[in-house]
């Protein structure tokens, strides 16, 4: 008896195991229903700290507002471009548990990342229903779809081109206006260098080395060598790559003598108190305002366009999307529509230091910087950024390649050759 | 009570099936779920990964054609790849030879039951401890050239004597592998003081009658009693030194990746650029290479378990 009793409690055991995914399984069809969305929805971001955590704060208190039963499990991972949550990102997606949304550059990238892999669903059932078709700018709409359909919903405009300075420092070395081509940021650097200042900053570091070539690329291309760069009709053995490769080299040359040696944190710390090796310039997208004004120092920092980037507006959109299997699908697209929505665009932008996508954003909101960029949005030749044009493994190659040129080998021709390689390697053209 | 407890155990077998009360076929059953799980985890996996290394999947979505020896090519002609194989070979030297001298200095030191043994084995264990990630950050910043250790150098008067440490574009490499000895030393320490430990009163006694002064004590009689004790440090530094990654994950890869590892060009080629095919080809090589490092060693505990 005893024995039976044994073998039949390890059969209801086995029977009870294999009936749990069942019961664990989530219902597909729950979107039909118009239930009031409840239960946690995870969203992944790469803002972690600074203007960024104050403006996902900020739409995430919209968001409560809005769907009060609603957890918002905040799953940001910091590191500078997400290079961390993507990784992580990448292992759930890979793992089939993706989040229920997760934070993206508009563009080539998620579309060959993700939605070409099939992982998206697409979104145009939302862009009707919010009406988003028509406060969106075509430009924008074109970039976030595929074959017609859109796949994340943008949330911001950030400029990636701005140059940054210390009127203090400048002021130091006797410059009354910043430069405006690279003939006068070399000059202006000398001055500084005689004044015992480094001129820019910088940092040993793939991705910023990505961000800041792109910057040397722009002041030698015009918009459609640039472009053309990306699409195939441009071969990467072109004069301008090099010219612009031997022009971030120079300018490495006036940073502070440790760069090498110290992290790009290291260097916005810096930047942002007064120490002998603060850089007079930082070269870096806008949502370094957020960063200035977070440390109160915008008295001490003016603007203008990068050298030789007159009436040019690179532009990245964060956006978020909708992976198949989100676990909450309901309240992801909930975490959407508030994305897309006036209130939280409106909450979110004026602190993380962006512009909303939208085109009734409340212009009141915005800080003098942000209605200068607004105003530039609508006037520059708009160019999206690399990361919006390339597949995710050429932004990791070209970081590489050119750290590994300023901080090694120092051979332009090499690093063009590598260049050419990597796009080849990355299907550009095809 | 104990009569009690043995007819207890003879019941235990008469509750089961009869085809179940063989020994054997109970120590069978006992053991398939861990060969299960080992056998998919483990080793299925090394075959999927193989078998991944000559795919085409070189971007996000799965592509499982077979690209027959494309992946290693690359793998081969890539000039990183060669950086980080001399790479390798530095860290292994620097990083084994350290960790095995000072460990075994240290547990000789120990060895003489000196007062406050107890406190100082704590101490020389501590780093093990710590997470690399920490003593990653720490020695990182004694080691930046402009500040840190530098800093004590020219204080004491040494100015012009300013190593690069870990930035030096060629040999950084070794300065990282102070980091790692720093880290593991004092568990090869634990090793070894568990060896001498081990070697009986009386072979001492022998050889000091004999008129062994402490040097050749150590060299004709501890050190060859302790061959076991350095072949296991062996294995354990060398595999530690081909699975290398938190290093370079926290202080970069350096100029003209000085300090990049295999593991960290792995994970990047993997996970940054979604060349899925030749990360797994640097996966597969990595496990190859640890094949002549870990296989002296299986040879051996088999050996001794015959005996």
């Amino acid at each position: 008896m005893k024995r039976y009793c044994l073998v039949l409690l390890i059969i209801v055991s086995l029977a009870l195991a294999a009936c749990q995914p069942v019961a664990t399984e989530p219902a597909s069809d729950m979107s039909m229903e118009a239930a009031e969305p409840s239960g946690t929805v995870e969203v992944f971001s790469w803002w972690s700290g600074g203007g960024e955590l104050a403006g996902l704060d900020a739409i995430i208190e919209v968001f409560n507002a809005r769907y009060p039963d609603v957890e918002f499990d905040n799953a940001a991972i910091g590191g500078g471009d997400g290079v961390n949550m993507k990784t992580v990102l990448e292992t759930r997606m890979l793992g089939g548990e993706p989040p229920d949304s997760f934070q993206v550059w508009a563009g080539v990238g998620v579309v060959e990342d993700h939605v070409v892999p099939g992982r998206m669903e697409g979104l145009d059932f939302l862009f009707s229903e919010e009406g988003l078709y028509d406060v969106f700018p075509q430009s924008v709409i074109d970039n976030v779809s595929y074959e017609g359909t859109p796949y994340v919903v943008p949330v911001n405009i950030h400029r990636q081109n701005v140059m940054w300075y210390r009127l203090d420092r400048f002021e130091a070395a006797g410059i009354t206006e910043p430069p405006t081509n690279w003939d006068e940021f070399f000059v202006a650097a000398e001055q500084l260098k005689e004044a015992g200042i480094p001129a820019i900053g910088g940092a040993s570091l793939g991705a910023l080395a990505f961000h800041t070539y792109n910057y040397f690329l722009n002041s030698v291309t015009d918009g459609e060598t640039y472009l053309g760069l990306f699409d195939g009709s441009v071969g990467w053995d072109a004069p301008e790559v090099a010219e612009a490769l031997e022009l971030h080299m120079r300018a490495m040359e006036y940073a502070s003598g440790d760069w090498l040696e110290v992290g790009w944190g290291d260097q916005v710390e810096r930047f942002a108190a007064d120490y002998d090796e603060t850089p007079a310039i930082i070269l870096m997208g806008d949502w370094f305002w957020g960063f200035i004004k977070s440390e109160g120092i915008e008295e001490l920092v003016g603007w203008a366009d990068i050298p030789d980037h007159q009436g040019k507006y690179v532009w990245v959109a964060d956006s978020f999307g909708l992976p198949k299997n989100a676990p909450n699908r309901d309240n992801a697209i909930a975490w959407l529509k508030v994305v897309a929505s006036k209130d939280g665009q409106d909450a979110f932008n004026p602190l993380k230091g962006s512009i909303p996508v939208r085109t009734d954003g409340d212009v009141s909101l915005y800080d003098e910087y942000l209605r200068e960029s607004m105003d530039a949005w609508q006037t520059h030749e708009l160019l999206p950024f690399i990361g919006g044009l390339v597949r995710q493994s050429f932004v990791t190659d070209l970081g590489n390649i050119v750290n590994n040129m300023l901080t090694g080998h120092g051979d332009v021709a090499r690093a063009q050759e590598e260049l050419i390689q990597a796009a080849k390697d990355s299907g550009i053209g095809e | 009570m104990h009569s009690e407890l043995s007819a207890r155990a003879k019941s235990l077998p008469a509750l089961l099936p009869k085809w179940l009360r063989d020994d054997r076929r109970i120590a069978i059953l006992v053991l398939a779920p861990s060969i299960i799980a080992v056998a998919v985890f483990i080793y299925i996996f090394m075959g999927w990964t193989l078998y991944i290394s000559v795919s085409n999947w070189d971007r996000p979505a799965l592509d499982l054609s077979f690209a027959g020896l494309k992946n290693w090519q690359r793998l081969v002609n890539d000039p990183r790849f060669h950086i980080d194989l001399r790479n390798l070979v530095l860290f292994a030297v620097g990083y084994m030879s350290q960790c095995i001298v000072i460990g075994f200095l240290l547990a000789a030191l120990l060895n003489d039951r000196i007062r406050g043994e107890v406190f100082f084995r704590t101490v020389f264990l501590m780093p093990f401890a710590v997470s690399a990630v920490v003593s990653g950050t720490a020695w990182r910043w004694l080691q930046v050239p402009s500040a840190g250790i530098n800093l004590l150098i020219a204080n004491l008067g040494f100015e012009n004597f300013r190593p690069l440490w870990y930035m030096h574009p060629k040999l950084g490499m070794l300065a990282i592998t102070i980091m790692g000895a720093w880290q593991f030393s004092g568990f090869v320490m634990a090793l070894y003081l568990a060896g001498l430990r081990a070697i009986p009163d009386e072979l001492r006694e022998a050889a000091v009658i004999d008129g062994a002064g402490t040097v050749a004590l150590y060299r004709h009689v501890f050190i060859p009693m302790l061959r076991p004790v350095t072949f296991t440090a062996i294995v354990l530094t060398g595999a530690g030194s081909i699975g290398n990654f938190e290093i370079p994950s926290i202080i970069g890869t350096g100029p003209g990746f000085a300090t990049d590892t295999l593991g960290f060009y792995m994970f990047e080629q993997t996970f940054r650029s979604s060349r899925y095919g030749l990360g797994a080809a640097v996966a597969t090589f990595m496990l190859f290479l640890s094949i002549p490092v870990v296989l002296p060693y299986l040879i051996s505990v088999l050996r001794e378990e015959k005996e």
